[in-house]
């Protein structure tokens, strides 16, 4: 049970946010954790005292309904348990030379190389057996700031090449997309069933509302689990490094990690010269990734994002785009890539080898 | 027109496809795709080598070709030379019986006469569409090219309004003089035609709402003028459809 103290704190609000759906939740931390003890203490009571029935219109149990709401986002683990540590790839510690030099600068907005799109692709970076076939991980300091984000999807063989080249020289990503795999807008607009012209998703997406663990100060304000393989394996487990893992599907073993190196500030941006990380990836091994596709005589089509930008505050960042005149500051690139079944990696330009030796 | 019996021209279209619409932003993903896979087949049968190889390339080229073109009208890529007269085939369809809404309902004079200005107004409508028509899009050898590979009743329709729209066109600059074909000719008369047409059953329109207001009590007056100043024909005989107009009023008093 709550101690009178605690309950002196507020937890009449919380009482009334259980009973009157009009008033709004605690959010905040300390409030949170109060909220938590008060459902502990509720539970205990329940045990014991019945309480009072009542149904909407629908006739749904509204204590059932509400109850709904304030369990876990994927029972039986909390958010916070699925936090792992920041991955060590390389390419999370890259940094750009000095911006302040204007040819650095020029160089870091304008050019990008394969090998800066593929090391995201690969879990460990180049030379990793594992790929990662979605994701979006963002890192930030007072110097620099970049954001990736990877697609994936299933395309048939014999005219994807056409594709890639056809995604890369679109004047703009918002021009096509890359289909999920299930119900939903995505998977209806952007999957494509015209036979040798297929483009097909083979992961889900999922949004929900929020749940009670969401609020939870130990998650550091990290999100759900985004995306998931297609069909449904069941139920992941947790291992004990947080990352999460589906029974093998169709061969392949796919696996999801989340990081976030701190909780996002609520009144300004991170400013501090250590870059700081966050992001989510689903990979799963090269190996059995490509046995998959052979079986299923689909290629791979990846599409990665790449977002460069100059660090430091918001307003300082926009002066600085004034004063720089024609200067560029800030970098979008994407990469369309195509594995293909035989092991061999293309882009719209040429082939890069193989996913076991790249030649870049 | 048997395609498969053309292939230099069936490549010749795949070329010029490419050529003038790889480029284009669009959002259709499918035809981009589609436009890429035959720019491919087309590289390949040029590196081709052998009659063997040459023959195999060029089958797969024409065979993706006449797939695209077959895929034409659900492009968002204007591909269809049929497409420009897209709404005009649209509001064609206003000039069917069943879309008059009087057309099964013509017992009173008030209903005869709205399904007979329906009708008037419809193809005047359609009518003006075409007078309305731009000139046909990119140069004559690629229009014709386009249209070698439309059916034949296709081929005829885009004739048709290819040669109205040109002449009407044309019409702008040198309205009157010999270079008008006798087919914008006629739909000019024919536009004109429906605007007599209309002004005569406005008029008639005219002469209803005064025929039932002078039936109305006497307050009903300042209504009954608002509406006869509304209907009033604005055209270069206005003058005398205002005295018409006048008479019929006089006589309903």
């Amino acid at each position: 049970m709550l101690s009178t103290a605690r309950y002196r704190n507020g937890s009449p609000r919380l009482v009334m946010c259980m009973a009157a759906p009009y008033i709004d939740c605690p959010v905040r931390e300390p409030s949170f954790l109060a909220w938590y003890g008060l459902q502990c203490a509720i539970g205990s009571l329940a045990l014991t005292e019945p309480f009072a029935r009542s149904t909407y219109e629908d006739g749904q149990d509204e204590f059932e309904e509400r109850l709904e709401r304030q369990k876990l986002t994927e029972p039986p683990y909390w958010l916070a348990d699925m936090l792992s540590p920041r991955p060590i790839d390389p390419a999370f510690l890259a940094a750009p030379k000095d911006l302040s030099m204007p040819e650095n600068a020029e160089e870091w907005f304008t050019e990008v190389s394969e090998r800066d799109f593929l090391e995201h692709l690969f879990r460990g970076g180049l030379g990793g057996d594992e790929l990662v076939i979605a994701g979006d991980i963002a890192t930030n300091c007072s110097i620099f700031r970049w954001e990736v984000d990877i697609h994936s999807a299933l395309v048939s063989p014999e005219n994807s090449l056409a594709l890639v080249r056809a995604l890369q020289t679109a004047p703009e990503p918002l021009d096509y997309c890359i289909p999920y795999a299930g119900v939903g807008h995505s998977s209806e607009r952007c999957t494509i069933k015209e036979p040798e012209f297929e483009l097909e998703g083979w992961i889900v997406s999922h949004e929900s509302d929020e749940r009670i663990d969401e609020h939870d100060p130990l998650n550091l304000g990290t999100s759900r689990t985004r995306v998931s393989p297609y069909p449904s394996p069941g139920t992941p487990t947790l291992s004990e490094d947080g990352i999460l893992g589906w029974a093998r599907t169709n061969g392949v073993e796919f696996r999801y990690e989340r990081w976030k190196d701190e909780r996002d500030r609520s009144d300004k941006d991170y400013e501090g010269p250590d870059p700081k990380s966050k992001g989510w990836r689903l990979f799963a091994r090269a190996t059995e990734i490509q046995s998959y596709l052979q079986a299923t005589k689909r290629d791979l089509i990846m599409e990665i994002g790449l977002k460069r930008e100059k660090g430091g505050r918001s307003h300082q960042r926009y002066e600085k785009e004034e004063s720089a005149g024609v200067r560029p500051t800030e970098g979008r690139f994407t990469g369309i890539f195509l594995f293909r079944t035989d092991g061999s990696i293309f882009t719209a330009e040429r082939h890069l080898g193989t996913w076991k030796s790249l030649s870049l | 027109m048997d395609l498969s019996s053309l292939p230099k021209d069936i490549l010749e279209l795949g070329s010029l496809l490419v050529s003038e619409y790889l480029g284009e932003r669009d959002v259709d993903t499918l035809s981009r795709w589609f436009l890429h896979a035959i720019a491919e087949r087309l590289a390949d049968f040029d590196k081709a080598k052998g009659q063997k190889t040459r023959k195999s390339a060029q089958d797969a080229a024409t065979d993706l070709i006449l797939r695209f073109w077959r895929h034409r009208k659900a492009t968002n890529l204007n591909v269809d030379p049929l497409s420009r007269f897209e709404e005009l085939f649209k509001s064609l369809e206003l000039l069917l019986p069943k879309a008059n809404p009087w057309f099964w309902q013509r017992t009173s004079k008030t209903e005869k006469l709205a399904a007979e200005l329906f009708e008037c107004l419809s193809s005047l409508t359609v009518g003006l569409m075409l007078l309305s028509l731009t000139k046909p899009d990119g140069e004559p050898d690629k229009r014709h090219l386009f249209a070698r590979f439309l059916p034949t009743n296709e081929q005829a329709i885009l004739d048709h309004f290819d040669s109205v729209a040109r002449d009407l066109t044309k019409t702008e600059s040198v309205h009157g003089s010999e270079n008008v074909s006798l087919e914008s000719r006629r739909v000019i008369e024919t536009v004109q035609g429906w605007t007599l047409l209309a002004r005569t059953k406005l008029d008639e329109v005219d002469q209803v709402l005064n025929e039932a207001a002078a039936k109305l009590p006497k307050k009903a007056g300042a209504s009954k003028k608002k509406v006869a100043k509304k209907a009033s024909p604005k055209s270069s005989d206005k003058k005398a459809a205002k005295k018409k107009s006048t008479a019929i009023k006089k006589r309903a008093l």
